[in-house]
């Protein structure tokens, strides 16, 4: 299932003399596309800095045991995914609502963010992201953004296809509602 | 990674914006951010992999279970702790009666109680005279090499 590059990365990996330089170069590879991911879901910068660097150690201690039965890639996603609402999770807990209702504190931190570009629709189409529930909102940013195929985002979250496409066709429909709204 | 898949999925329109824009990143990182990103990860993972330089002893991880082993044990050790033997020794026993208790007891005379090494000769304190001289004659024939002396001083002939 993993791609020639890959493959090659991984088995200099099993190798003790080229361990680093190979995760070295799978950390180049696919630090910003991670990144990317994780700042959709979690926002703030600082704090998808903080989840991506946890996800690569995490990636470290475990790709001895990645059995490539799926992509490298989406592997990466899943534990970037897990990081990201683990962390989620953790701001839940102080600020005591659901993790779904952590999107309005996220919206409000959107509009705060210095690091956000001051395009007015792009900022009301984040804020629709934000109003889908968790699930929704992961399978629309791995979907629209990271133009990833179904079978692909099936092995990040392990749902079916079928319920991936109807989770997708809602997300669409909620955001074009939402962005209607007046500003 | 294009999507290849079938074109009938709904495509987000958003008024008139294009797609190109509406996917543009609507966020920023500090200048660099990238260039730095790999060293400050490989960095993150040699140190998550060093053992923790000090080591703190955690003394509450030590102390708690210990004194909970210690608590167990202790009650262990006094509800397991044998009981008084309630089966006294017969020794004991036979050495709290006096010779008459045991007589009533075993329902056996004196010379018997001898005989039967229940009591010592010598712990004999009964009267004398309530021993017949039969009694005595058998007590002394049945002890070997008592002389015939004996016997005779014994029942005073």
């Amino acid at each position: 299932m993993t791609d020639d590059q890959d493959k090659d990365l991984l088995k200099r990996f099993r190798d003790s003399s080229s361990r680093n330089m190979a995760f070295s170069e799978l950390v180049n590879r696919y630090q910003e596309r991670l990144y990317w991911h994780v700042r959709r879901i979690v926002i703030d910068h600082d704090d998808a800095d903080d989840v991506v660097q946890n996800t690569f150690i995490k990636a470290f201690k475990n790709l001895d045991r990645f059995r490539e039965d799926s992509q490298l890639f989406t592997w990466l996603y899943r534990i970037a995914t897990n990081e990201a609402l683990t962390f989620l999770k953790g701001k839940r807990k102080n600020i005591f609502v659901s993790l779904d209702d952590v999107s309005h504190h996220l919206s409000s931190q959107l509009e705060e963010d210095p690091g956000l570009s001051g395009d007015a629709i792009q900022l009301k189409l984040q804020q629709a992201i934000l109003t889908l529930p968790t699930k929704q909102r992961l399978v629309f940013n791995m979907k629209y953004f990271d133009e990833m195929k179904y079978e692909e985002i099936a092995e990040v979250t392990g749902t079916s296809v079928g319920a991936l496409k109807a989770s997708y066709h809602h997300a669409v429909k909620k955001i074009e509602a939402f962005v209607k709204q007046p500003f | 990674m294009k999507n290849t898949e079938n074109h009938n999925e709904p495509k987000l329109n958003l008024k008139g914006l294009s797609e190109a824009s509406l996917k543009r990143n609507a966020f920023k990182t500090p200048d660099g951010y990238f260039e730095n990103l790999t060293p400050r990860i490989m960095e993150s993972v040699r140190a998550s992999e060093q053992p923790s330089a000090n080591p703190k002893y955690n003394w509450r991880r030590i102390l708690v279970p210990s004194f909970g082993i210690a608590a167990i044990a202790l009650t262990t050790w006094f509800f397991l702790l044998p009981a008084e033997n309630p089966v006294p020794n017969f020794d004991v026993v036979l050495a709290s009666l006096s010779v008459e208790e045991l007589a009533e007891y075993t329902d056996l005379n004196a010379s018997e109680l001898v005989s039967y090494e229940l009591v010592s000769y010598n712990e004999l304190t009964l009267d004398e005279s309530s021993f017949s001289n039969q009694e005595i004659i058998e007590y002394l024939s049945t002890e070997e090499e008592i002389e015939l002396n004996t016997i005779i001083d014994e029942i005073e002939i």
